[in-house]
This record gives structure tokens, C-alpha cells and sequence, in this order.
């Protein structure tokens, strides 16, 4: 159901003085399901793979394959920050077409923490793999001039991150929830079967874009 | 635009619980296999490759042993025919010096027994000469003066049946003579002689003749139209060549 101000946190329900909110609850049920996909298929991986860890080891094969195309470098130690991230924002944005869940990421918290994650791990895998002295060398760099829009950048591309993502979620919720008001059950399905690719794509989008900042923050010294 | 730090919070929260939770059950787990299969793969490889070195080491062993058996034939062969050159070389050298040998040894037998031969050859050409002159020259009888007279009476005397009539027939002919050739000149009264002997035998109406031929060398012939009698020295040698030749 279209909630009345679409911005609006939904408390389901306090833990003490804590509000729980729908998606946070959305969010549980999405890693549990996780976990209990996981531990059931993928308990004892074997090297001769069934059809589900087959399945699982194409998808994460695929996701480090991109990583080490865009990252340039051995991808293993971006993968569980990255690879869950494109993992998580799928299902995340994949829920929606389920009748009665809400996308956590149609709400501005998600994405915004997520991206709040990335703005802290670009920084912390820059530190660590270049050192502090050349990460914040980089600002000034080609010359000092740029630091306030270098600075500025480090902002708004995070700012733009959670927008993007966010502004498309929301917006596909919305278009559904009008199109259900006024024309009825059937014809939304094409605009959910639109949805799954938007959702994709976007989850494909951010977890690029995340690979681009971290790459750019750690250069081109690691092999 | 409101935003719900709690919710923000817990977001940031969940979220970092989901990357421990994948990197545990997902991430790391299907790592520790690929790299487990990697691993089982490169040590596949690896063994691939020792077998295949290990191979490659027999194959280079088994072309190393035939090309030293090859090296040991062809040396074999080379000395084989170097032995079997030499051995022909002193087989016929020896077969040369063999037949060398034979050659001189034959030509000396041939000198020798053409010495022998030529020795055996005069010897007898000079019994057959010896014989031919006792027979041509030691027969008294035709060569003495009017020895051949005497002999040619003997032999007419001795004449009987067909022979006579032969002769008898041949005279009878118109104008048919007897001619007495000699090697010389016979001298008056040996002519008389050929004529009464003659006479006596065939009759007055004869018709006698006489002439000489040198190669008769010595006695005479009786000459008649179709028959020859002869007692010269010439008609002995040929008749003693004759019996030589057997």
C-alpha cells in the first residue's frame, strides 16, 4: 500500500525506546532468508559443485570478474564489501515485486547508509593501500586549487550514489502504486517486470560506481 | 526530506552484518573451493607435466638408444665392409697370384711341352723323313737304271682278268698310244726295252710314245688313254705319304 508521505518512516513497532521501521525489519528478513539459502545449500561446498553452489559460483565468479576488470588488481579482498553489495541491493530491490513487501531501498535510510559505506570504505581502502600521506596527496593533485572541488566531489558523487538509487527505487514504487490505483490488477505487470531490470541494473550501477571510487582511491600501486 | 537516523543506524548496521555474513557463508566458502579446485587443477598440471617430462625423458632415452644403435650398426656395417673389402682384396690377390702362378706354371708346361713337342715333332718328322726317304730313295728297284723297266715288266707280266682287258680295251681304241714319261731322257736302249717289254704284253700294233716330267724325280709312268701305271719315285713318296696319314 502507497503510504501517504512516500518519504515517511513506517515504525512497525519499538524495541524499548528504539523504533523498528518496516525496511529494517525487510532488511532481517532479507539476510535471513540469506543465511538460511546459504547454510542450506551451500553447508558443506564441495569440489565437485551441484547445481545450486554451481549456480552461486557462476554469480560470484561473474561478480569478481567485473571487479577485476574494473579494479584492475586481485578483486578477493573488495569482493565481500562489493560482491554484498550488489548481492544485497538485488534482492533488496527485487523484493518489491512481491506482493505486500516494500523495497528497503525505496526509502532514502538504505541507500543512504549504503552509500555512507562506501564513502567510508573508498577512504579506508585508500589508506591502507596507499598510506595516509599519498591517499591525502591525492587531493591537491594536479595542484592544490582543486582541493575544495575534489572535497566537494567526494560529497556529491556519495550524495548522488544514494540519490540515484533511491530516486529510482522510490519512483518505480510509485508508478506501480498509481498504476494498480488506476487501471487495476494486470496491467502493472509489465511495469513490475520492468522493475526486476531497474532493480538489477541499479544494484549493477551502484556496486559499479562504488568499484569506481574504491579503485580510483587505492590507484594503480597494488598488483 | 526526513530521514529516521534509528533507521539509518540500523541500516548501516545490517548492511555490515550482511557483508560479514556473505564473506562467511558465501564468499569465503566458494573461494576456498575454487582456489581448492585451482589447486587440485595446478597439481593435475603439474603431474601432467612431470608424466609428460617423464615421457618426454623416455621418448629422448628410446631415440637416444636407437640412435646409438643406429651409430653402432652403421659402424658395424662400415667395419663389416672394410673386413669383407679387405678379404676380397686378399682373395684376389691371392686368386690373381693364384692365377698368376697357374699362368707361369702353364706357360712354362706349354714352353716345355712345346719343346717336348718340337723336339717329338723333329724327332719323328725326321723318322718320317728318314722312312720316306728309305721308301723313296732306298727302293732300288725303281731307280737303278732300267729298274723301272724291270718292275713295269713284272707288273704287266702280273696283269690278269680285268685289269688287262681294261687296258687291252683302252689300246684298241682308234689312234689310242701308251706313253712312257720319265724324269729324263731315256737313253736308246732303255726305250727299246719299253717297247719289246710293251709289245710283248699288248702286241705289235701298239703305238709308243715317250716323255720326260722332271717332278716324277726318278722311274717312269705308263700312260694309256684312260689309265696311269706308275713306278716313279714321285708315285712311291705320295703313296708313303698316304700310308703315313693312315
Amino acid at each position: 500500500m502507497m503510504e501517504a508521505d512516500p518519504l515517511a518512516v513506517e515504525i512497525l513497532f519499538h524495541i524499548g525506546p528504539v523504533p523498528i521501521a518496516r525496511q529494517v525489519v525487510t532488511t532481517w528478513v532479507i539476510m535471513a532468508v540469506m543465511v538460511i539459502f546459504l547454510r542450506v545449500f551451500l553447508r558443506n561446498p564441495a569440489r565437485d559443485a551441484g547445481p545450486v553452489q554451481a549456480a552461486l559460483e557462476i554469480v560470484v565468479m561473474a561478480i569478481v570478474s567485473q571487479l577485476r576488470e574494473v579494479l584492475n588488481r586481485d578483486p578477493w579482498r573488495y569482493v565481500p564489501l562489493l560482491g554484498s553489495l550488489f548481492l544485497f541491493l538485488a534482492i533488496a530491490n527485487l523484493s518489491a515485486i512481491l506482493p505486500g513487501v516494500q523495497s528497503p531501498t525505496g526509502h532514502i535510510e538504505t541507500p543512504a547508509a549504503l552509500a555512507l559505506i562506501v564513502f567510508f570504505s573508498v577512504h579506508f581502502y585508500g589508506f591502507s593501500v596507499r598510506g595516509v600521506g599519498p591517499y591525502l596527496r591525492h587531493y591537491v593533485q594536479p595542484t592544490p586549487f582543486l582541493l575544495p572541488l575534489n572535497l566537494l566531489s567526494e560529497i556529491t558523487r556519495i550524495f548522488s550514489l544514494m540519490i540515484r538509487l533511491f530516486g529510482n527505487m522510490m519512483s518505480h514504487e510509485f508508478i506501480i502504486a498509481i498504476l494498480l490505483l488506476l487501471a487495476g490488477l494486470l496491467l502493472p505487470i509489465p511495469f513490475l517486470l520492468l522493475g526486476v531490470l531497474i532493480g538489477l541494473i541499479q544494484a549493477y550501477i551502484f556496486t559499479i560506481l562504488a568499484s569506481v571510487y574504491i579503485a580510483a582511491a587505492v590507484g594503480a600501486a597494488e598488483v | 526530506m526526513h530521514i529516521d537516523w534509528w533507521t539509518l543506524a540500523f541500516q548501516v548496521i545490517n548492511f555490515l552484518v550482511v557483508v560479514w555474513l556473505l564473506s562467511r557463508l558465501l564468499f569465503r566458502p566458494i573461494r576456498s573451493v575454487i582456489e581448492e579446485r585451482e589447486e587440485a587443477d595446478r597439481k593435475a598440471a603439474e603431474a601432467a607435466q612431470a608424466k609428460e617430462d617423464a615421457a618426454k625423458a623416455i621418448q629422448q632415452e628410446y631415440e637416444g638408444r636407437i640412435a646409438a644403435i643406429a651409430d653402432k650398426q652403421r659402424q658395424e656395417e662400415a667395419e663389416l665392409h672394410k673386413q669383407m673389402s679387405a678379404e676380397r682384396e686378399a682373395l684376389l690377390k691371392k686368386a690373381h697370384d693364384e692365377a698368376e702362378a697357374l699362368l707361369a706354371r702353364s706357360r712354362a708346361e706349354i714352353a716345355a711341352e712345346r719343346s717336348q713337342t718340337v723336339e717329338d715333332l723333329r724327332a719323328e718328322i725326321g723318322g718320317l723323313a728318314s722312312e720316306l726317304a728309305q721308301k723313296a730313295l732306298g727302293a732300288p728297284d725303281i731307280l737303278g737304271p732300267g729298274a723301272a723297266l724291270a718292275q713295269a715288266r713284272a707288273h704287266l707280266t702280273g696283269l690278269k682278268g680285268t685289269d688287262l682287258r681294261d687296258l687291252q680295251a683302252d689300246l684298241a681304241v682308234e689312234g689310242a698310244e701308251i706313253t712312257v714319261v720319265s724324269a729324263t731322257e731315256l737313253p736308246e736302249a732303255e726305250q727299246s726295252g719299253w717297247q719289246a717289254a710293251l709289245c710283248d704284253r699288248f702286241g705289235n700294233g701298239i703305238t709308243l710314245g715317250f716323255a720326260t716330267d722332271p717332278a716324277l724325280i726318278g722311274g717312269a709312268e705308263l700312260r694309256f688313254p684312260h689309265a696311269v701305271l706308275r713306278f716313279s719315285v714321285a708315285a712311291r713318296l705320295a703313296q708313303a705319304v698316304t700310308d703315313l696319314k693312315g
